[in-house]
């Protein structure tokens, strides 16, 4: 049976949760005070915790999040709950080392296919996904970082964290407009290759630039001629 | 004039060889340029740096040959020389080559002859490139612009043109997801639909610290796109 340690200082909830999670099968440990969590937190091992932010006593949940990363690394799947919904207090959370964060009042189904996913495994939390019907907005934007280490007359080669697709339209933005002297957002180009170097396992693709884009092509040109 | 086109220059006295070269290069790819002496020459390299460079042996004031090892600092390491002669002595050949030629073409030259050297040496690449050290790369950013095909209360369904790892945090932004009350750092790849969908380009995302806000207009969105089905 895995188990689940958690503090929080409301005793209503305290006891809402422990009887949400036994009733999935869930050995639980609650604590009140950040002072209780830590005394047992040795000795009980959990498999998961669940934080309360707003706690008090020693001091708030953000450093019962860090106190517990120091003492056993990133392994320890930490969920948040707190009663603030701000985009910067969840974010706050989530730098500090916990894995998510769930507002109050809990919805006992997001929490429980929450702590199944990190504690099964993420096959195993099973909240149903919908299909967006057609015809809605459905673009979004993927951004990711890379480093541009050749850039020729046509295109630039750079190293990027994932495989990007053959033929792909990607918009770079950053260091190399101010390097070339451009002044717009970015540059439009086509991934040409993308390639795995074997010995030092970078992931190394090739993106040519547009060809009607005179004022880039220019640029370019004279940035290489000129360095 | 197009940046996509080679400019090429063409050192022979014989303007019977330099015209038929320049005829062989198609005009919508190369732009040539026909000096006949060695001074023209460095007249042109002072102020050009040509792709390609296709260089006579036999000339007037200075062969060929002393012309790379004396002028070796003005042909452009970007260069691309091709020696275009009728000597077929082994020894000129290796002298040449040794010299810095990239190929050498025995006259008369042919269609044939000089695509294949050119095409050789170019390879689609372009001559002008600059290489960043390992401490001067770059720092960017990319965007790429994918599909939200579905959406729960715990993860997302997308279909986008990178493959992502298990587990990573990737940043999304989009219309469809600020309307909804996102932030773009909310998002983790998981891989709980990759044995469901039929392509490699759809992706399960997983996110973390939703507000009740968030978690509410989503419900609102699945109901009012349930009605719609009905």
């Amino acid at each position: 049976m895995k188990k689940i340690q958690l503090v929080d200082d409301g005793p209503i909830i305290r006891k809402l949760l422990k009887k949400t999670l036994e009733k999935s099968n869930y050995e639980v440990m609650d604590n009140s005070t950040t002072k209780e969590f830590l005394e047992n937190f040795s000795e009980f091992e959990p498999d998961l915790c669940l934080i309360d932010i707003n706690i008090d006593d020693i001091g708030d949940g953000l450093v019962l999040i860090k106190a517990i990363r120091n003492k056993i690394g990133n392994t320890l799947p930490i969920i948040v709950i707190s009663s603030h919904e701000d985009t910067r207090d969840i974010n706050l959370a989530l730098n500090a080392g916990a894995n998510d964060y769930i507002c109050k009042p809990v919805d006992s189904m997001i929490l429980l296919a929450k702590v199944a996913s990190f504690l099964n495994g993420v096959n195993e939390s099973s909240l149903p996904i919908f299909n967006l019907p057609s015809g809605s907005d459905n673009t979004i934007y993927i951004s990711q970082d890379l480093q541009i280490k050749t850039i020729n007359e046509y295109g630039v080669e750079f190293i990027c964290p994932d495989y990007i697709y053959q033929n792909t339209y990607i918009n770079i933005s950053g260091y190399i407009l101010k390097l070339l002297g451009l002044d717009r957002d970015d540059i439009r180009l086509k991934v040409i290759s993308t390639e795995i170097n074997k010995e030092t396992d970078q992931i190394i693709s090739y993106a040519q630039f547009q060809e009607d884009d005179e004022e880039l092509l220019n640029k370019v040109r004279d940035y290489i001629v000129n360095s | 004039m197009s940046k996509r086109i080679k400019e090429v220059l063409i050192i022979d006295d014989d303007p019977i060889s330099s015209k038929l070269v320049n005829r062989f290069l198609p005009t919508d790819e190369f732009h040539a340029v026909e000096v006949s002496c060695i001074s023209e020459a460095v007249e042109y390299l002072l102020e050009n740096t040509p792709h390609i460079i296709f260089l006579d042996i036999m000339l007037p004031e200075m062969s060929g040959l002393e012309f790379q090892q004396e002028c070796k600092d003005l042909i452009p390491k970007e260069s691309i020389l091709i020696m275009l002669s009728s000597r077929t002595e082994k020894k000129v050949i290796h002298k040449a080559m040794q010299n810095g030629a990239a190929d050498y073409i025995i006259k008369p030259a042919t269609r044939n002859t000089v695509m294949t050297a050119v095409k050789k040496h170019l390879k689609g690449q372009s001559v002008f490139s600059k290489d960043f050290l390992p401490n001067e790369m770059l720092d960017c950013t990319m965007t790429v612009q994918a599909e939200l095909k579905a959406l729960g209360e715990t993860d997302l369904l997308i279909h986008s043109p990178i493959k992502f790892e298990s587990e990573e945090k990737i940043r999304i932004t989009g219309k469809v997801l600020s309307d909804i009350g996102f932030s773009e750092d909310q998002f983790i790849v998981n891989s709980k639909y990759l044995n469901k969908v039929s392509s490699a380009k759809y992706t399960g995302v997983t996110f973390r610290g939703a507000s009740n806000k968030v978690i509410k207009n989503i419900r609102g969105m699945i109901i009012r796109w349930n009605k719609l089905f009905d």
